[in-house]
């Protein structure tokens, strides 16, 4: 009997003694996470401490375009004069004869082979851009444009060579944001960086820019662009995009 | 995966949207082609008739008498002098760009169809030239080189010849036929990779001296390895009308002459 009313006073204390302690740590939540490093380690796994979030401004709020820093876009852009410049058009010789000297060689060549129609590809482009400020975007931009023609057997239609002439630019790139909606952004932009040309056996860097003088964005993380301006990527350019 | 799809139907239609045509090529036909390698294979025949020619005049010319000589010598050797020896003759002439040609004609003693004959040409287009006979009034002639080094051949013909009189013409012409095959490599345009014109007379080529070619077909092979091309025409002479039909990869071209 003595041992009964022992074991039972026990474990009266001990579970007294559980019951006070949890009471206590809920009781006392704000003052153990100021003052006990053991707090946050203990209760981690108990507790999900949501950090405050900032309320968005009013801009941020209603122009989801400005939500993610970071854009990536693809396009492609018609000829201007300073891609026209690069990937010689104004000297136009029309279908030349290569041949120096009137051998047989030379003129069976002439009659074997025949030019394929000269094509352009004036601009495609690829351009990153990180949004530092609210008008404020800097980026990097990489254009290429070509243009190339074939020499093909009258015959049989097979490539015997191909005539290319490439012009590849990077520009490092600032674009003002002056118009911010809800599905609408406008900007413009500035950028310089250089340009290679590689011809059939010339290949040259020279410096470039690219100017977009107006552009216009539809859409929030997927969307759509359009722009007029020139340089690198062209005259009139038009592409899609995505923001993260 | 349907935003991949949609990327890559768009970067699609961007490419064909800034992908244009700026200028015109050639238009691709096989004519010129065709008239390139039949006007090579054809100056190689008429460079062979010429040597062929060349050896009957000389033959003609043995037959006649002193007077008449200097005549045909004047006439078919630019005004040039006849001299014997110990072989047979040699023929030398000036033209008129002060080019000394000679001939010097190996003829043991027969004439040109009863035994074996050696025509060696200097100066100018040279060729040497064996004609033998070998029966029923044909002959044949073995070239072994002709033109320059830098334009070398050989044939294998065989032909046969008559000499008809032509009313109004002061000496008979030369009538006949070849058969066989020439072969001319051509290293002009570049000594290591040689152009080889090979033409096979498929049907007997009927030749005249006043007409040129009359009649036949060739086949004719033209390997040009500096671009490693290998081109096949056939060509049909007919002289009634006067033309000739070509065929090169199937297309048949007909260039009048």
């Amino acid at each position: 009997m003595r041992n009964l009313l022992l074991f039972l006073s026990l474990s009266l204390l001990l579970l007294s003694s559980v019951s006070v302690s949890a009471q206590e740590v809920v009781a006392t939540e704000e003052l153990a996470r100021n003052v006990s490093n053991y707090y946050g380690a203990h209760y981690a796994t108990q507790h999900v401490v949501v950090p405050d979030k900032k309320q968005p401004s009013k801009w941020e709020a209603t122009t989801p375009s400005l939500e993610n820093r970071h854009s990536l876009q693809v396009g492609g852009g018609f000829l201007d004069l300073v891609l026209a410049a690069a990937l010689d058009m104004f000297y136009d010789e029309g279908v030349t004869y290569d041949y120096k000297y009137p051998t047989l060689s030379n003129k069976l060549a002439e009659g074997r082979y025949y030019w394929t129609d000269e094509r352009l590809v004036s601009s495609l482009t690829l351009d990153y851009g990180y949004r530092v400020k609210r008008w404020l975007a800097l980026g990097v931009k990489g254009a290429v444009g070509f243009k190339t023609q074939a020499r093909r057997h009258v015959g049989t239609n097979k490539l015997l060579y191909r005539d290319s002439r490439v012009v590849a630019s990077l520009i490092f790139n600032m674009r003002f944001d002056w118009l911010h909606r809800r599905n609408v952004m406008m900007y413009s932009s500035f950028g310089v960086g250089a340009m290679s040309i590689f011809d059939f056996d010339n290949p040259m860097i020279i410096p470039m820019f690219d100017a977009t003088f107006v552009g216009i964005t539809l859409g929030r993380k997927f969307y759509g662009f359009a722009e007029v301006g020139c340089g690198a990527s062209g005259s009139l350019r038009a592409g899609i995009g995505c923001r993260f | 995966m349907k935003r991949i799809i949609y990327i890559a139907i768009f970067i699609f239609f961007a490419t064909s949207f800034v992908s244009c045509k700026v200028s015109d090529g050639d238009k691709r036909s096989t004519k010129r082609l065709a008239s390139e390698i039949w006007n090579a294979s054809k100056s190689n025949i008429e460079s062979v008739r010429n040597a062929i020619e060349e050896v009957i005049y000389i033959d003609y010319l043995l037959k006649l008498n002193i007077e008449e000589r200097d005549r045909y010598l004047n006439k078919y050797f630019m005004g040039g002098t006849i001299y014997n020896n110990s072989h047979g003759y040699i023929i030398r002439a000036t033209t008129q760009y002060n080019t000394t040609i000679s001939w010097s004609v190996t003829t043991n003693g027969a004439a040109l169809g009863k035994g074996e004959w050696l025509v060696v040409r200097t100066g100018g287009e040279g060729y040497t030239l064996r004609v033998r006979p070998v029966g029923g009034g044909e002959m044949v002639a073995e070239f072994d080189v002709f033109y320059s080094a830098a334009l070398q051949g050989r044939a294998d013909i065989n032909f046969c010849y008559i000499m008809m009189r032509e009313e109004g013409l002061a000496y008979p012409v030369i009538m006949g036929y070849y058969e066989g095959e020439i072969w001319v490599e051509d290293r002009e345009n570049n000594p290591t990779a040689p152009v080889y014109v090979n033409t096979t007379i498929t049907e007997q080529l009927q030749i005249s001296e006043y007409y040129g070619l009359m009649r036949g077909a060739v086949d004719v092979e033209c390997i040009d390895e500096f671009y490693g091309a290998h081109d096949c025409i056939s060509a049909d002479i007919s002289f009634y009308p006067r033309r000739v039909d070509v065929t090169c990869y199937g297309d048949v071209h007909t260039f009048y002459e």
